[in-house]
């Protein structure tokens, strides 16, 4: 079903055969993308295939009786889940959609919005915006967000609390003859090994672990993630990153709700640790990375 | 916001043409099924109130797309806002949650902070995930009222949890 954009004359027929799951992470990064980096035509596209591919359609008749009998009436032009917050902080500005307009994606650091996205690597982001071979790469990641378990085609591999305090990520690290990243040796105290997930689709390793404070009931989480598929998104908090140097390597160091998190780049591989109480405690796992390399 | 019957036949045939695309997306984005639903709603709620910029809109689609991303934001932002609010009342009481009930109840200085009413309703929301639409029904209130009691709810929580520190 080949069906070029109206508008641009774009050929959008790639998407036809791509996996629903690819399209579907597909149009779930690009919920967390600022609205001048986003493809609407291209984004639409997908979400209309991917809408014809449901076996169970949605009733648009009733959902627009629906609509008509308890959405419309107190229409303001408020959204239900506005707050005080989201009209207080700037808020990007809502701009008519230019036909057939696409822009170029740039690395940028939030400063308006209370959680903006921070897009990271720019070189594969450019690709993103000009033209559809990073559509595979994108295909591929894994789910980089915090809490959330890694998926991909193969079984991954898994580990879990109760097994001793080995160190997980670097024992598979050694396994795989990874040398360019190397797991922390100091763990910020109350913390325990979680959870261990490596994933391997067409060749692209990622490994993500888990430490968990004891006990419950709000368990916090440090996660850190070794992914070799480009185009990693973190949400954060307003401010700036910080860069922090540490023998030749650039961390980006920034909040996101109140904790922290660094984000940066190897040769191959985009890395972050996220979810640590206290910048003095990331920046020694950062320096315990360092002295172990 | 009363719709004209020009505007209202327009925007009912924008609906019936990218709400499943619409749909998609919300569900990819959040999901949550019943709460995708409400964020299409939500978007095209907005959309009426700004019916005659999206009628002279070049793109109406595009634009309908970038509103429920804007949408989409507000609800994370929201969940994350009461989910924080949330934690930091369990912190203050000390409730011990259960492991694997999945079971979660605020404490009795947040009921008596907020009422029974309004307790329930922000644990509907922001605990047990419910919808704005089902939460309204569950009081025979409308989406509107009901967002302004959560609002209200949230205040008097805040301002509680305050007092207490």
């Amino acid at each position: 079903m080949s069906k070029p954009d109206k508008q641009t004359h774009r050929d959008f027929s790639k998407f036809d055969t791509m996996r629903t799951e690819e399209l579907e992470e597909i149009l779930f990064q690009d919920s967390q993308l600022p609205e001048e980096a986003s493809d609407e035509s291209a984004i639409l596209y997908i979400a209309d295939v991917l809408a014809k591919r449901k076996e169970n359609r949605p009733d648009v008749d009733a959902a627009w009786a629906s609509f008509r009998e308890h959405y419309l009436p107190d229409a303001d032009g408020v959204s239900l889940y506005e707050d005080e917050e989201d009209s207080a902080a700037d808020k990007p500005k809502r701009r008519k959609p230019r036909a057939g307009k696409k822009h170029g994606m740039f690395f940028r650091a939030a400063t308006t919005a209370a959680v903006v996205v921070l897009v990271l690597f720019v070189g594969s982001l450019t690709a993103y915006a000009k033209g559809f071979d990073l559509w595979s790469a994108v295909a591929n990641w894994t789910k980089e967000t915090f809490g959330f378990v890694t998926t991909s085609a193969m079984s991954p591999e898994m580990g879990q609390a109760g097994g001793g305090e080995e160190n997980e990520l670097q024992l598979a690290l050694d396994r795989d003859g990874v040398t360019e990243v190397t797991a922390p040796t100091y763990i910020p105290e109350g913390y325990r090994f979680s959870t261990f997930t490596k994933n391997d689709v067409k060749g692209e390793k990622a490994y993500t672990v888990v430490y968990a404070t004891r006990p419950a009931p709000a368990e916090k989480q440090i996660i850190i993630s070794f992914g070799e598929t480009p185009g990693g998104e973190f949400e954060k908090d307003a401010e700036n990153p910080e860069i922090h140097e540490c023998n030749g390597t650039q961390y980006y160091i920034m909040t996101n709700m109140g904790n922290y998190l660094a984000a940066w780049r190897t040769e191959s591989y985009e890395c972050s640790i996220s979810g640590v109480p206290t910048r003095e405690e990331l920046i020694q796992m950062i320096d315990s990375m360092e002295e172990a390399t | 916001m009363a719709l004209n019957q020009e505007q209202e036949s327009w925007v009912e045939q924008l609906y019936q043409e990218v709400y499943s695309s619409l749909l998609s997306y919300a569900q990819c984005a959040l999901n949550d099924d019943p709460l995708a639903e409400e964020a299409v709603q939500d978007t095209f709620r907005i959309a009426c109130s700004k019916v005659e910029e999206l009628m002279r809109s070049a793109n109406p689609a595009g634009w309908m797309m970038n509103a429920l991303k804007h949408v989409i934001q507000n609800i994370r932002r929201r969940r994350a806002r009461l989910n924080k609010l949330v934690v930091t009342a369990l912190s203050v009481d000390q409730i011990t949650i259960p492991p694997q009930t999945g079971g979660v109840e605020l404490g009795l200085a947040c009921k008596q902070a907020l009422g029974e009413d309004d307790y329930k309703l922000l644990k509907m929301v922001a605990i047990d995930h419910h919808t704005m639409l089902e939460t309204a029904n569950e009081f025979g209130i409308s989406v509107e009222t009901c967002r302004k009691r959560l609002l209200r709810a949230k205040k008097k929580l805040k301002k509680a949890l305050e007092i207490e520190n």
